[in-house]
């Protein structure tokens, strides 16, 4: 079997000056060397060619024997531009990489050294340089897509199967043949989801390799930042509902419990815990003192850091709701109100 | 009687003496051993000493099993009468600004001097409020009430 050829893609808006080169040359200097490099620039259309440093990035790319290609977009988003480069892909590999991402020198070795016949798509380790935590609520299978915690957001160990990938990722042509949902709008919300379960909704094994380290260099200029619109995301949400639905799957919605509080307020929480295992089949306490929970082994426990990753904790503050509601009844009977 | 006494509530963040915490437990501790109760101090490693026998940095567990032990506790308003709800023995608590409708369990003898003394903002944090020894009741007071309780019981 000889060497897996590679095409790595790249599809950006308007970062020539900020992150697209530092994903540039982590493609260029890749262990792995990649086969074609294409950029579709779905932005102002800047002739980098005459710019020093991006100059010096196509004759360095040149120079490895890499072929690379800056396309134009239509400037309808990423979507179109990963289905063109799925139809024009001469190699067996297709590596999409974000125009906001740094991938370390080794990624795609890695990804690579974890695919055999069977698989469809490897993805790595996503990580934003600003969070060192880890995640026992993350996961990649499609039925918690809406806990909002993606497994390759944090470090763990151990190669494995998951449902879905996110942001960068190489895939088999052979199995993108389904393509990507061209229903979506400009900014592509839940693109990687849709194509990647797709994949494997087809019989293809999607893989996470831990070992694969890219870096989210988060961009709040250019890509599907300059789009304000909550509209569009919410458009694309209903498409993917429709497809969770198409799929048979059922989402997994935990009941959310926050005890950002004291240690007597988490005592006073216990109170209700018979009741709220009762009601709720599945649900997830984030407590400041886990302590209190050891002789409860079927409570899912995760930290205050890790709710807050989900969303706002506000909302579950007890103190807010007995401020806002005036309350003048018991806190255990708070609790109650708040969630039961 | 063996008494648990649970003084003090929570350090307070701008080095302050918390409000909820009861000033006259010396008084009371001794009055409770005159009478011929051991009087048991449980808190935090650091905390001051109101007794002799003073246990400090024990778990939970053991801080249950203490009170399913002991014959009598008495507390603030800390955590303790919220781990005294997961065991069988009602207590005694000091309340002074908070208020015991909120933060009291009704199977205990909630001791409140008078409700003209609870701060307005009941969930608001503690630094804002200032320490007023006027709103606790006289340790005699709590004495007579703790023996009053536990003949009932």
């Amino acid at each position: 079997m000889g060497k897996a050829t590679v095409t790595a893609v790249i599809s950006t808006k308007n970062r020539y000056h900020t992150t697209l080169p530092l994903v540039v040359l982590s493609v260029i200097n890749q262990s792995h060397k990649v086969d074609k490099l294409v950029i579709y620039d779905d932005g102002d259309r800047e002739d980098l060619r005459k710019n020093p440093l991006w100059s010096n990035i196509f004759l360095s790319a040149s120079a490895k024997g890499i072929e690379w290609f800056m396309l134009f977009g239509e400037g309808k988003g990423q979507v179109l531009n990963h289905q063109k480069s799925i139809d024009s892909c001469t190699t067996e590999w297709i590596w999409r990489l974000d125009d906001d991402n740094y991938a370390e020198h080794n990624v795609l070795e890695k990804l690579l050294s974890v695919a055999d016949r069977s698989t469809g798509a490897v993805g790595g380790l996503v990580l934003d340089p600003k969070c060192h935590q880890k995640s026992s609520l993350a996961s990649n299978k499609i039925e918690d897509i809406y806990l909002g915690l993606n497994e390759q957001w944090f470090r763990h160990e151990g190669v494995k199967e998951v449902d879905h990938l996110y942001s960068t990722f190489i895939y088999r042509k052979e199995a993108a043949k389904h393509g990507y949902n061209k229903d979506l709008s400009v900014v592509g919300h839940r693109e990687e989801t849709i194509f990647t379960y797709e994949m494997k909704f087809s019989g293809w094994k999607i893989k996470l390799n831990p070992e694969a380290v890219t870096w989210h260099f988060k961009n709040s200029e250019g890509g599907i930042r300059t789009f304000k619109d909550p509209s569009l995301w919410s458009a694309d949400e209903q498409i993917f509902r429709a497809k969770m639905a198409e799929w048979g799957v059922k989402p997994r919605t935990p009941k959310m419990i926050v005890l950002d509080n004291g240690l007597g307020d988490h005592l006073a929480f216990m109170n209700l815990l018979p009741e709220i295992k009762e009601k709720y089949n599945d649900f997830v306490i984030a407590a400041c003192y886990p302590e209190v929970f050891k002789d409860h082994p079927y409570v899912k426990l995760i930290s205050i850091d890790e709710a807050k990753q989900m969303g706002p904790i506000d909302n579950y503050n007890v103190y807010k709701y007995m401020w806002d509601n005036k309350w003048d009844k018991s806190i255990v009977e708070a609790f109650r109100g708040l969630y039961l | 009687m063996r008494i648990i006494i649970s003084p003090y509530s929570k350090k307070m963040r701008n080095g302050e003496n918390n409000p909820k915490n009861y000033p006259y437990w010396a008084s009371v501790a001794n009055g409770l051993k005159e009478l011929g109760h051991h009087v048991i101090q449980v808190g935090l490693v650091g905390e001051s000493e109101i007794v002799l026998d003073h246990r400090f940095g024990l778990s939970l567990d053991y801080l249950k099993r203490l009170i399913e032990d002991c014959d009598l506790w008495v507390s603030v308003d800390n955590f303790f009468p919220h781990l005294a709800s997961h065991t069988s023995k009602p207590g005694v608590v000091l309340f002074g600004k908070s208020d015991p409708n909120i933060f009291g369990y009704k199977r205990n003898l909630n001791l409140l001097k008078d409700r003209k003394y609870l701060r307005e903002k009941q969930f608001d944090i503690w630094e804002s409020e200032k320490f007023d020894s006027e709103c606790f009741l006289s340790p005699d007071e709590v004495i007579k009430a703790i023996m009053k309780f536990k003949e009932k019981k």
